[in-house]
């Protein structure tokens, strides 16, 4: 009998994809996410394009299958640290840090989140809002233990407070808690690590940082997000007021030869044009702008989304690059001078808000887990195929397959698709260990 | 098995979610009154009714309290309801004596400056709830025995790859292809991006591998006939092209891969009567093939016949890849030849932007069209062309001449998946391509289980995604035949032969086959068959026809509830309306969870009652409702031609017109009977909706009866 375990590693909409597939098919799955909670970038989305379906409404129902899944193990907090083996027969170290939080006694009342007198920035509200030294990482977030962060925690850094402690009712406070080390059997690996955002601040013409009305599309969806920082109202850093007009700037550090990446991030003109149309909903009175290269559209229903954008909710399309965003110093507000593509002509466009589409790139721990893996990355970062034409998801070692924004720049679907794609390599190795015996 | 005489012991679970409830509801008045209804033992209050804690205090209540029915008032039971009936499993109760109230996204989200009233809606609705719940029944769920082989149809690279997957994972495979032999439109292409291998080298590999694979039965030059079952137990009929042969197989699962056709610009800038006028495509075979004369200049038009206003409105996604792949073959086989590409936006995508940076190193002409003022192209005596196109960044008119014109012209599903698509009963998109269950989360599932999608027969796609797809469907399609056996849902039709007069009206309403007539007897319900829309138990004239779960007798019990007679009386000055709204589980009731979800504010005054499908609001239920006093009624399902079972609502909107003329009959004005149709991403049209229904029914006045009774 082969070994029925497949080990996967990231636990975004990727990674949970291809665990049901495969845990649904009666394998047994290892997933290990590094952060308090599954759920990944899809999560911090306030609703996926072109359906308007709100993400993390059609996210929980799958993280929450994920969670009590008889076949899912989830290893949260966690890392892979060694791989030994070959395809049917690896060796993972997995290191779990603690959580100080025993999580067979924490209800997730959300007490000591409530007590604990620290607050720090939410990672998962880009910054943009705050949690405490003891979080949950937001209301959905899967498993429903709170986590503390010993960066920021009193107890850890000062030795006092132990607030949370004092508080909790199920008395599942832990401040001993060790690292834990665990050797898991597996006969293939999955990786899904997903993305992060390019951080434009080296690209002075944007402004971002140094200008408190520019902001990435990402803090632009917690802004926009019911459960954000702001309760879903869209208002500007600089004095909490309403936009009138937003400016959403396309290929910031993407589909460059200088600073940034040469590559298409696929998914920022579609995200754009939904945030775009969400603007509009909030606010009908309010002016969108879209400063684009070329409109990417190529999806399926893509092109129909944009031609709702533009035609019902009066979105306003310009073939434009950038060339610089100037703040007025008394109002905040912006000018954006960019050269219309079209004649060539420079214009100015005077905004309350600007939005980037900053390029997506491959994660940087990429680097040491292809280390650990033995694998290759590509020139951009992210991990590389096997084969790019036929076989997206294998890689240069046998029984490890990769899928979602890991591989290449993709959307949801995409990756759905792909973490899919994996799982059926993953139960074919399963099979071909079973024929084999 | 529990009856309807035993002693009810209900439990009420209303959940404060944070203050996204709890911020607006009161939720211990709720909880206080929820403890005076009839049947209810227990009530409770949690700050999460989905955490841990939540789960738990469900579990010990039931044990505790010995509980036979469950109510959960909190969110929507589209994403929540799973949970809980779980955890009623794990307490030891049958998962359909759970009933859940949604006061979230359809009370307190969108009622959020309305405080009493949004509390009085939730009291409301738990008090249908408990009406209801007290009817539920437990319900046994089949176990369906599932084949462990699939019938894959189409034999190109998607059909071949997802073949091979489900051979690799110990399944039996059925390949079929009409043609004499496999490839499908791999056979006509040259060299494939990414790594410009050559397509007939890969397409040897494939096919030498499907060959020489055991698990595989290739059934070639053969045609899908019929296909009847379900999943797991499927009954196809193939025919042989040449020969009309018939032969049966039975498989579990179906996968489709039927490829697409490359539209043919016949009639659009010369295409079809000048030879130097050809397709991407046809280029590609020239290359292949060594055939092609050396051009000195070539223009490429992209989104011929794509990305239109109307017709061909989505863009072909590699259309874009493939003309700068062939320029730059051409490029290289002549270097002196001149290439102008005339594009609208380049769609070269994620890596596949590395290709417009060598295209642009090659020197490549790009001309970005407005598709306003599309290119003109005239033919010389010589056969040669002249291009004008309005450059709009010197924003001027300019000429090329040129000696071969490539027009880049979409896919466009094939003729064999448009005869597929009834055969099968799986949708097509208004593109034309097969239509998958979710854009986003079921990429390569059909809502019909069982069946499952892949390659350029569900959109443009290039090799890479094709075979991506194709191993996608083929892990989708493993999980039921590793699996053997999958558990089948309960809300079936069923049929009280005591009441049946046996007018099959229940057969010819069925969509799916799933009632079959007997020659002299009561009808035949095929389980399988049977998708659970309950079209048949509203048509039924007798109420014979029963959907589980979803009962006459439940839908009329929670609407009987909702008009205590207390509460009826009217004055004209305090009028405040009651309306009645039934929302498809599919498209309305998600409109509404998203009118929630977005907090889109609609009148407090509408009450909405969840059925599978707008179908299934039988005549019967809007009576009632008038009856015990409703001053509106309003039935809402999916767009129509969006029905998930297939036209559930265009029932319902001729039920509902013909009620409108027998409401006037009984005094009742036909205008407090509106249909209203929303798909699930229109929670702004479901609330104008809603708010537009009440504001006319305000203006009607209360339902006579209300009036009368409040005297």
């Amino acid at each position: 009998m082969g070994n029925k375990a497949v080990l996967i590693i990231g636990g975004g909409i990727a990674g949970m994809q291809a665990s049901l597939d495969l845990a649904d098919r009666g394998l047994t799955v290892y997933l290990v996410e590094k952060s308090p909670t599954i759920g990944g970038r899809m999560a911090q989305l306030d609703k996926t394009f072109p359906t308007m379906d709100c993400s993390i409404c059609i996210l929980a129902p799958k993280m929450i299958e994920c969670f009590r899944h008889p076949n899912i193990k989830l290893l949260m907090l966690s890392e892979v640290k060694g791989v030994t083996g070959s395809a049917g027969n690896f060796k993972v170290t997995v290191l779990k840090n603690p959580r100080f939080v025993d999580a067979d006694k924490c209800t997730g009342c959300g007490v000591c989140t409530e007590k604990c007198p620290v607050k720090v920035l939410s990672e998962f509200d880009m910054g943009m809002g705050s949690r405490k030294a003891i979080y949950m990482p937001f209301p959905q977030a899967v498993p429903r233990i709170a986590t503390i962060d010993k960066n920021h925690c009193l107890f850890f850094q000062k030795g006092v407070c132990r607030v949370c402690e004092k508080f909790c009712p199920a008395h599942a406070i832990n401040f001993n808690q060790e690292p834990e080390e665990t050797t898991l059997d597996v006969s293939s690996i999955i990786l899904a690590t997903g993305l992060e955002l390019y951080d434009p601040t080296p690209i002075g013409e944007y402004g971002y940082k140094r200008h408190k009305n520019v902001l990435l599309s990402l803090e632009f969806e917690r802004l926009i997000n019911a459960s954000g920082p702001t309760h879903g109202e869209l208002l500007r850093p600089s004095d909490s007021k309403y936009p009138h007009r937003i400016v959403f700037i396309q290929c910031v550090g993407s589909r460059t030869q200088q600073e940034g990446v040469p590559y298409c991030s696929s998914v920022c003109c579609m995200y754009a044009t939904k945030e775009a149309i969400l603007v509009r909903e909030h606010n009908p009175k309010s002016e969108v702008y879209i400063l684009y290269m070329d409109l990417r559209v190529f999806g399926k229903r893509f092109q129909e989304f944009v031609s709702r954008a533009r035609d019902e909710w009066g979105v306003k399309y310009i073939n434009g690059r950038v060339a610089t965003v100037v703040e007025a110093p008394s109002t905040k507000n912006l000018s954006v001078r960019y050269e219309d593509v079209t004649d060539g002509k420079i214009e100015e466009l005077h905004t309350d808000l600007v939005v980037l589409c900053p390029a997506l790139i491959p994660r940087e721990d990429n680097g040491l887990l292809a280390k650990i893996l033995g694998l290759e990355l590509n020139e951009y970062g992210f991990f590389k195929t096997g084969d790019p034409l036929l076989m997206s998801v294998k890689t240069n070692v046998p029984g490890v397959f990769i899928c979602g924004y890991c591989q290449a720049p993709k959307d949801i679907s995409e990756s759905v698709t792909q973490a899919s794609a994996a799982a059926a390599r993953a139960a074919e190795v399963f099979a071909s260990a079973v024929v084999e015996g | 098995m529990q009856t309807s005489k035993e002693e009810l012991r209900i439990g009420v679970f209303v959940c404060h979610c944070g203050f996204n409830i709890g911020g607006v509801i009161d939720v211990p008045a709720v909880v206080k009154y929820a403890k005076t209804l009839p049947g209810v033992v227990c009530a409770e209050e949690n700050l999460y009714a989905c955490s841990s804690v939540g789960l738990n205090l469900i579990k010990e209540c039931t044990k505790k309290h010995d509980l036979n029915r469950v109510i959960v008032a909190s969110c929507t039971p589209a994403t929540h309801e799973p949970l809980f009936r779980k955890t009623c499993e794990e307490a030891g109760l049958n998962k359909y004596l759970f009933e859940m109230v949604n006061i979230r996204e359809h009370s307190s989200w969108v009622h959020m400056h309305y405080p009493k009233e949004a509390t009085e809606k939730a009291k409301d609705l738990i008090r249908m709830a408990v009406a209801k719940a007290s009817y539920l029944q437990p319900q046994i769920e089949e176990e369906l025995e599932i084949n462990p082989s699939a019938l894959v149809i189409g034999g190109g690279i998607a059909g071949m790859s997802a073949t091979m997957s489900l051979a690799r994972q110990g399944f039996t495979v059925h390949l079929v292809e009409k043609e004499v032999e496999l490839g499908g439109m791999l056979r006509q292409l040259y060299k494939l991006q990414p790594t410009e291998r050559d397509a007939s080298e890969v397409l040897r590999e494939a096919v030498t591998a499907v060959k020489v694979n055991s698990n595989i039965q290739l059934h070639m030059s053969t045609l899908v006939k019929e296909i009847e079952g379900f999943i797991g137990d499927f009954d196809i009929t193939l025919e042989k092209n040449d020969s009309n042969e018939l032969e049966q197989i039975n498989v579990g699962t179906i996968i489709v891969a039927t490829g697409a056709d490359a539209f043919k610009p016949v009639g659009m800038y010369g295409y079809g009567e000048n030879e130097n006028v050809v397709t991407q495509l046809e280029l590609e075979q020239f290359l292949k093939k060594g055939e092609l004369k050396k051009p000195n200049n070539v223009v490429m038009i992209q989104c011929v016949g794509a990305r239109e206003k109307t017709g061909r409105t989505y863009c072909s996604r590699i259309c874009c890849i493939v003309a700068l792949n062939n320029a730059l073959l051409l490029k290289k086989l002549y270097p002196d030849v001149e290439v102008n590409i005339l594009f609208r936006d380049l769609q070269t995508y994620g890596e596949h932007e590395d290709l417009y940076s060598e295209a642009r190193a090659n020197f490549f002409n790009f001309i970005r069209y407005d598709p306003d003022k599309p290119p003109k192209v005239a033919s010389k005596r010589d056969g040669k062309l002249t291009v004008t196109v309005y450059d709009t960044y010197i924003g001027a008119e300019i000429e090329i001449d040129s000696d071969l014109l490539v027009l880049s012209t979409p896919l466009v599903q094939h003729e064999e998946g448009r005869k597929l698509s009834p055969i099968l009963k799986v949708p097509l998109g208004a593109d034309g391509f097969f239509f998958e269950a979710h854009p986003k989360l079921r990429p390569v599932d059909f809502t019909s289980e069982g069946i499952y999608v892949c390659g350029t027969a569900h959109g443009p796609k290039d090799v890479t995604e094709s075979i991506a797809q194709a191993y996608a469907a083929a892990s989708r399609a493993g999980i039921p035949m590793a699996l053997r056996k999958i558990k089948a849902g309960a809300v079936k039709a069923s049929v009280d032969k005591d009441i049946c007069v046996n007018c099959d009206a229940c057969v010819v309403s069925c969509i799916f086959n799933a009632v079959e007539a007997e020659p002299f007897g009561l009808p035949n319900i095929i389980e399988a068959n049977c998708k659970g829309c309950g079209v048949c138990a509203a048509e039924c004239p007798m109420g014979a026809m029963q959907l589980k779960h979803f009962t006459d007798q439940q839908i009329v019990a929670a609407i009987e509830a909702l008009f205590e007679p207390k509460k009826l009386a009217v004055s004209s000055e305090s009028f405040e309306p009651i309306v009645l709204c039934f929302a498809c589980q599919w498209c309305s009731y998600g409109a509404a969870d998203l009118a929630g979800v977005l907090r889109i504010q609609y009148p407090p005054n509408i009450r909405i009652i969840r059925v599978p499908c707008s179908g299934r609001v039988d005549v019967l239920h809007i009576l009632k409702a008038f009856r015990n006093g409703a001053d509106g009624v309003i039935v809402t399902g999916c767009l129509i031609g969006d029905c998930h079972y297939i036209d559930g609502n265009v029932k319902a909107k001729d039920r509902v017109d013909v009620m409108k003329k027998s409401l006037k009959a009984l005094g009742i004005n036909p205008e407090r009977l509106e249909i209203g149709f929303a798909s699930s991403s229109e929670g702004q049209k479901f609330a104008a909706m809603m708010t537009n229904f009440v504001d006319k029914i305000r203006e009607l006045g209360p339902n006579p009866s209300r009036v009368k009774g409040g005297d």
